[in-house]
């Protein structure tokens, strides 16, 4: 099945079965996991943090209500002071893991368009070469011919 | 006159007004309707930025959480915790997608992810709910504000505020929105951190105020004079420093946590935050940096709440400043300790950063659903090809339309609870937008009666969760019903798609577009 196009639009658009659409090209399948793992394996970690304050606030509350310094006690410090910084360190790690990404398949995709253009290079020369000996043995053949 | 205009309040907020009247005359150029609805994309990340910690601290993070903290204690710091987190998941899996899509409005996203015009009505339809539900309490708190200190009445305060939003958004569309925005979020931010600094100062170490709150048991002094029955206040430490004040359970905090983080995803004046970026890598970048300020700002609010209490169990604060502690409500509780801490010049600061949080909230909601009503409903169904020009005017009558409209609804919510009805646009968020921007963005499998559907069954769910919970089963009555509603719009979107399992031809190519790194493009 021939791939369309995407177009913004909101006029219909022909609909296929799911089961019948065609692979995501490795290129963007991908981008697109790569981008999910990072920001899943980010989300679990801040997700298991972010549950476990009302967690142990019901299921510990000796341990959560436990006074650390002065009258600050674990949830305390938790919900107010972790909380506040781990949202901003998640978000700060996606960015900076991100951007290595990005540069990664950048460098991937100059990569492949250099190897790409080598390659056509190298075939354009073989051509180029193929074209001169069979114009050689041509040559030839017609020198051979004439003596 | 001249007296009074000198009053730190008169002077602050007569300087905000005419800011925001310069930056707008500066920024009323809007030619085309990019320029209008996402301020024609050039925006860098810092400004976006701080638009969008504009956008997401409204007047009631400004005034009503450290309020909330310091009425019920550590259930006000959860409840802020839980707002802490939307962002960071909007940063996660949304912002940089949803830039490279590149539309106008959020109905635009659902309208050509699907190609279908009765997603976009849907859409619309749950826009403007959501933007209702959340400019309705921002107009009741700007009344609140102006009765509060200029005696005006509520009605002028609801029409007073309608006015001033009509011209400030009307005339600077998305520019001179997003400027004033920034301007408006560093004016309270710098109060709040002018707050934090007075108090650290004044000897309110964090550790030490806690202690001697959490120690407190018994009645506080110079407090029967403000109370109606003439006796002294009882307040127990203990139970303020614990949860329970309101969350009875932990599947009532759950909720909450699921409801006001997921709400994030789908506030259509946050998401179209992200349109106005330049490229997906600002769009990432200044939604680290909104998420930074916000936790900071929330980490204030909290501790200021905690100040604001132990301002009052200490007895010893000016007369004024204990009956408003007393007798003001929760939105009092920050001009009270304003005041406590640095007299009438920091209250007419802080004043200043109230009016800041309304407007730049209030602008925010007025783009998202004059976008709505000009761009997904007029341009879209006129029969007639519209210029550019006539879709700026069609924009600017809608900002008039909506000025009206929720100046009219801002005064039928006179006696309802802010909080009640911010959870209902956030719970209203979580249930419908988020579902079908997460699973639109990730999964191809997504079609259009599945998003229709979830809509749909995600708008009606959570209002009816609100509205009614009265009449259900007490396990079942959460303030934030996130736990039921959430779940129940994300699988009807999934079922429905996989029972239909028609998707558009084209979505491959939509992946690609909104996946792919744009130096790479």
């Amino acid at each position: 099945m021939e791939e369309k196009k995407y177009v913004m639009t909101d006029e219909p658009c022909e609909t296929v079965d799911i089961k019948k659409l065609p692979k995501l090209d490795k290129k963007t399948s991908y981008s697109i996991r790569t981008e999910l793992s990072t920001g899943l394996s980010l989300a679990i970690v801040y997700f298991i943090f972010i549950f476990s304050v009302p967690a142990i606030n019901w299921f510990k509350p000796d341990w959560a209500f436990a006074k650390m310094f002065g009258g600050m006690s674990t949830s305390w410090f938790l919900t107010t002071i972790v909380a506040m910084a781990m949202a901003f360190i998640i978000a700060y790690l996606h960015t900076k893991l991100y951007e290595r990404w990005e540069r990664k398949s950048l460098e991937m995709s100059r990569m492949e368009k250099k190897e790409n253009m080598v390659s056509e290079q190298k075939s354009q020369v073989k051509k180029k070469g193929e074209t001169a000996s069979v114009q050689a043995s041509f040559v030839e053949s017609k020198e051979e011919t004439l003596l | 006159m001249m007296q009074a205009l000198l009053d730190p309040k008169y002077l602050f907020t007569i300087l905000l007004l005419g800011t925001i009247v310069y930056i707008t005359y500066l920024s009323k150029r809007n030619e085309s309707a990019s320029d209008f609805f996402v301020g024609g994309r050039n925006f860098g990340w810092f400004t976006n930025g701080s638009a969008i910690g504009g956008d997401y601290l409204s007047a009631a993070t400004f005034l009503g959480l450290a309020g909330l903290t310091f009425a019920i204690g550590y259930d006000g710091a959860f409840y802020t915790f839980s707002f802490t987190i939307g962002l960071t998941l909007l940063a996660l899996f949304i912002a940089g997608p949803l830039r490279r899509f590149g539309a106008f409005t959020v109905a635009d996203f659902v309208a050509y992810r699907f190609h279908s015009k009765r997603a976009r009505i849907v859409a619309v339809i749950v826009v403007l709910a959501i933007s209702g539900f959340y400019a309705a309490p921002q107009l009741l708190g700007a009344a609140q504000i102006l009765s509060m200190f200029f005696g005006t009445s509520y009605e002028f305060g609801i029409i007073f505020t309608s006015v001033v939003m009509i011209f400030y958004v009307g005339i600077g569309g998305m520019k001179g929105t997003t400027i004033n925005q920034a301007l408006e979020l560093w004016i309270r931010f710098i109060a709040f951190i002018v707050m934090v600094a007075a108090a650290i100062y004044g000897g309110f170490h964090y550790e030490r105020i806690l202690s001697v709150i959490s120690e407190f048991s018994g009645t506080v002094l110079n407090t029967g004079a403000y109370t109606t029955d003439g006796k002294d206040v009882v307040f127990n430490g203990e139970t303020w420093s614990k949860t329970g004040a309101f969350n009875p359970n932990f599947w009532h905090s759950a909720s909450m946590l699921i409801g006001l983080s997921l709400g994030t995803l789908g506030l259509p004046h946050i998401l179209l935050r992200f349109y106005t970026n330049p490229d997906a890598k600002s769009a990432r970048k200044s939604a680290v940096l909104a998420i930074g300020i916000a936790s900071l700002f929330f980490a204030c609010a909290i501790y200021l709440g905690v100040v604001g209490r132990a301002i009052y169990l200490s007895g010893n604060a000016s007369p004024e400043v204990m009956q408003n502690l007393i007798t003001g409500g929760d939105n009092m509780v920050i001009p009270s300790i304003a005041t406590a801490l640095g007299g009438k010049w920091l209250l007419g600061f802080v004043i200043a950063g109230a009016f800041a949080a309304v407007f730049s909230n209030l602008s925010g909601l007025f783009i998202a659903s004059s976008g709505a009503i000009a761009h997904d409903l007029y341009a879209k169904f006129t029969k007639k090809e519209l210029t550019e020009k006539n879709r700026v005017v069609a924009a600017k009558l809608a900002i008039v339309f909506l000025g009206v409209f929720y100046g009219v609804l801002g005064l039928f919510v006179k006696d309802a609870s802010i909080g009640h009805l911010v959870a209902l646009a956030f719970t209203v968020g979580a249930s419908t937008f988020a579902p079908i921007f997460v699973l639109g963005i990730w999964w191809r499998g997504i079609t259009e009666k599945g998003a229709i559907a979830g809509l749909i069954v995600g708008f009606a769910v959570s209002m009816f969760m609100i509205f009614f919970s009265s009449i259900l089963p007490e396990a079942l009555q959460f303030r934030v019903p996130g736990i039921i509603t959430v779940p129940v719009g994300f699988l009807t979107v999934y079922i429905v798609s996989l029972l239909d399992g028609k998707v558009p031809a084209d979505v491959n190519a939509f992946m690609r577009k909104v996946h792919s790194s744009e130096e790479s493009v």
